[in-house]
């Protein structure tokens, strides 16, 4: 199955979820937030089409640590290949980024996710001092304590 | 306060007054005359920059840096008419006093080595009940101690006292309640509370996994490094340490460590490093570059063993000289250590100076590892493992070396990775006038042997790479990682550095991030003008050589290497492709 990705970033995120992250930014989002951190993430038809094993092989060989960050860009608008480079991953620790809602995450996709954080960027909200949101009507969710 | 802009500090906690105008005049005659006395050989290095002979004016008035033995002498018998409230005040003020009296008896810092077990046991001996009164008494006393720490510039008229808590370890009541209130305390002060250095004792079955005892002081320390980058964290279960009793082995903040003893067992309590001399290793690779072009770089690295080791021969020789003139001194040219019985050995019964000295370290320092490896080879040692390679050879070179002096001389000679506030600039300062390289372009030179400031590497990465010098460098030695601004609440990512610390052999570990307060409104972040009422008068926090300071007091050194600090973790814009 084929991902369409803007770029992997391996230096190393402490903002987008707990520990050092390796972040993974899905190429199309259809949101447009104003004031957006990544608008060359926005176009649809740009990207790279990469096969979602040949996705997860690079991530298990770069990655400094074993926790993945899917940002973007939009990830729900890929939902079987995100899927599908999830289970491919199954070791990892992997949070989701998504400015839709909780319900629009697949009960199969949570599943095998440990954080999601949900909503879109509101410029007007904006906040440096709340853990991993860009903005305060964002929601930053810890899946397991949830069901648990 | 803001600092006359007129005025250069060579310290950062340096705050001049009248009476440390006359001491400085006093210093710096002090500093010549010892030029003038000693070997010429020796003043020569120093003055041409080859090395440096740090607390000179010292030299033969006294030694470095001591982890006090605060129980031995303790006055007992004083405190035994006190009400139980007055025994709590008067520990605390007994310690305030020994940092007063220390601060001016030697040059260097001073080291509590378990200040939690220490007051639990006062709390023993001397009878208080730990009652929930007392322990506020306690709580009091403690936080007051950290606020003069913070406030007294008094050192030789001018510096703030260099004070150590190592912590962290006593799972008894009243021991875990200084930890907690220490860390506490630091955590939820303004930002300008920067003093004492407090490291973090980490160990498995302690504080480091979930079912230890003191895990939850150790997660409150997280909490606290996110906030205020202290506590720093020393790692017992790191390949280097993992054989040393935690108890009896202590750091002090700027990074120095005594532990191995020719004439006892392997402790830092009551222990001093007595004298150190650090070596400009790019000097010696520049030197290199410059007379032999045509030679290859293994011929290089060979050439640079051979001169590391000429300069090592004359350093030593200057410790030595150092070493022998402070034996000529009395103990009770040591009134507080005379006092108090602070070393192993005590100063009352002692036969000779030598019985007490010879217990100290000197120590062979050295900076520039990355510049001179770079001078060598024309790459970062960090750019492949070749490089890594020659670069851990070096250092391990420079170890064998400083262990033949031990055994030959029979004294503690020990290897230290130096950050050398003051000689990061002044080295590079004098290549400058010698030599024309890239690697002087940036006006420092780097920290020990650590990797480039700007390296972009990734925390982990940067782990890996200094990681196999720390078993080298016994003397002491700290690797940093450097994230973009404060980690918020990600303790996990604390986590996750001090695990692949103890994975890769770091023995002493800290965590570096840029931190500005907007002093109109009280703004906490990392910004030039502050983001939230747009203020332009910003305090910024920034560690230089083990302690935290405020970057207007930075030295010229310190402050070049400052602008050029790249983090090893992103937050603010991530990097990203097209």
């Amino acid at each position: 199955m084929i991902l369409i990705i803007n770029s992997i970033d391996y230096t190393g995120s402490i903002v987008d979820g707990p520990g050092i992250r390796t972040v993974l930014y899905v190429q199309g989002c259809n949101q447009r937030c104003e004031g957006c951190h990544n608008p060359r993430t926005w176009d649809i038809k740009a990207g790279k089409s990469v096969p979602t094993a040949d996705i997860a092989d690079e991530i298990r060989r770069k990655s400094m640590t074993k926790n993945l960050t899917i940002s973007g860009g939009e990830p729900l608008l890929q939902i079987p290949a995100v899927l599908e480079l999830v289970k491919n991953l199954e070791d990892f620790d992997i949070a989701l980024y998504t400015g839709l809602t909780l319900e629009d995450v697949p009960k199969e996709l949570q599943s095998r996710l440990h954080y999601v954080k949900v909503g879109h960027y509101d410029k007007s909200k904006h906040c440096s001092t709340v853990d991993y949101v860009g903005s305060t009507n964002q929601c930053f969710i810890d899946l397991r304590r949830v069901s648990s | 306060m803001k600092k006359s802009r007129a005025i250069q500090y060579d310290n950062a906690s340096q705050r001049l007054k009248a009476s440390a105008y006359v001491y400085n005049i006093g210093a710096k005659e002090a500093k010549r005359r010892i030029l003038k006395t000693i070997d010429k050989k020796f003043s020569n290095l120093h003055r041409k920059g080859k090395i440096h002979i740090h607390d000179l004016e010292t030299y033969k008035y006294t030694y470095n840096c001591l982890q006090l033995d605060v129980l031995k002498g303790f006055p007992y018998d004083k405190f035994s008419k006190y009400s139980n409230s007055r025994k709590i005040i008067e520990i605390i003020r007994h310690f305030e006093n020994l940092i007063n009296k220390l601060g001016h008896e030697q040059s260097g810092g001073i080291g509590f080595p378990n200040i939690d077990d220490e007051i639990s046991i006062l709390f023993e001996k001397l009878k208080i009940p730990d009652s929930t009164e007392n322990l506020q008494v306690l709580r009091d006393n403690l936080e007051s101690l950290v606020d003069w720490l913070n406030e007294a510039h008094e050192r030789n008229c001018q510096y703030s006292f260099y004070v150590t808590f190592n912590l962290g370890l006593s799972t008894k009541k009243v021991g875990r309640f200084v930890t907690r209130t220490v860390i506490e305390y630091f955590k939820n002060t303004a930002l300008d509370v920067i003093k004492p250095n407090i490291i973090f004792k980490l160990k498995n079955g302690v504080n480091y996994l979930p079912e230890d005892p003191n895990y939850d002081l150790f997660c409150l320390s997280l909490e606290s490094t996110c906030k205020k980058m202290i506590p720093t964290y020393l790692l017992f279960d790191s390949a280097v340490n993992v054989k040393l009793d935690p108890y009896k082995v202590a750091i002090m903040g700027c990074r120095t460590k005594v532990v191995a003893n020719l004439f006892g067992e392997p402790r830092s309590i009551g222990r001093a490093n007595i004298d150190y001399v650090t070596i400009n290793l790019p000097r010696i690779a520049l030197e290199i570059d410059r007379d032999h072009p045509k030679a290859s770089v293994d011929e290089k690295f060979k050439l640079f063993e051979k001169m590391w080791k000429e300069t090592a021969v004359l350093v030593k020789r200057i410790l030595i000289d150092r070493y022998r003139r402070l034996l000529k001194l009395s103990p009770k040219d040591f009134l507080c250590n005379y006092e108090f019985n602070l070393w192993t050995v005590d100063f009352k019964s002692a036969k000779s100076m030598e019985d007490i000295f010879k217990n100290g370290t000197l120590s062979i320092g050295f900076i520039g590892l990355s510049e001179a490896v770079e001078v060598l080879s024309g790459k970062k040692f960090y750019s492949s493992d070749k490089d890594h390679a020659r670069a851990i050879a070096l250092v391990k070179f420079m170890r064998e070396v400083v262990d033949g002096f031990r055994s030959e001389h029979n004294l503690n000679f020990t290897l230290l990775a130096t950050s050398g506030e003051m000689i990061s600039g002044r080295f590079p300062e004098a290549d400058k006038k010698l030599f024309d390289h890239p690697v002087l372009k940036k006006e420092f030179y780097t920290n020990s042997f650590h990797v480039d400031v700007d390296s972009d590497l990734h925390p982990v990465q940067k782990i890996q790479y200094e990681g196999p010098f720390h078993s080298y460098c016994n003397g002491g030695c700290i690797s940093y990682v450097e994230f973009s601004s404060a980690p918020l609440r990600n303790v996990e990512a604390v986590k996750e550095v001090i695990k692949a610390g103890i994975e890769y052999g770091v023995n002493y570990l800290g965590i570096n991030y840029p931190l500005d307060e907007c002093q109109s409104c009280g703004e906490m972040g990392t910004f030039e003008d502050c983001p939230k009422c747009r203020g332009k008068d910003i305090l910024r926090i920034r560690r230089v050589s083990g302690y935290l300071e405020n970057l207007d007091y930075f030295t010229p050194g310190k402050k070049a290497e400052e602008r050029r600090r790249r983090p090893n973790a992103f937050i603010h814009e991530p990097r990203r492709e097209g």
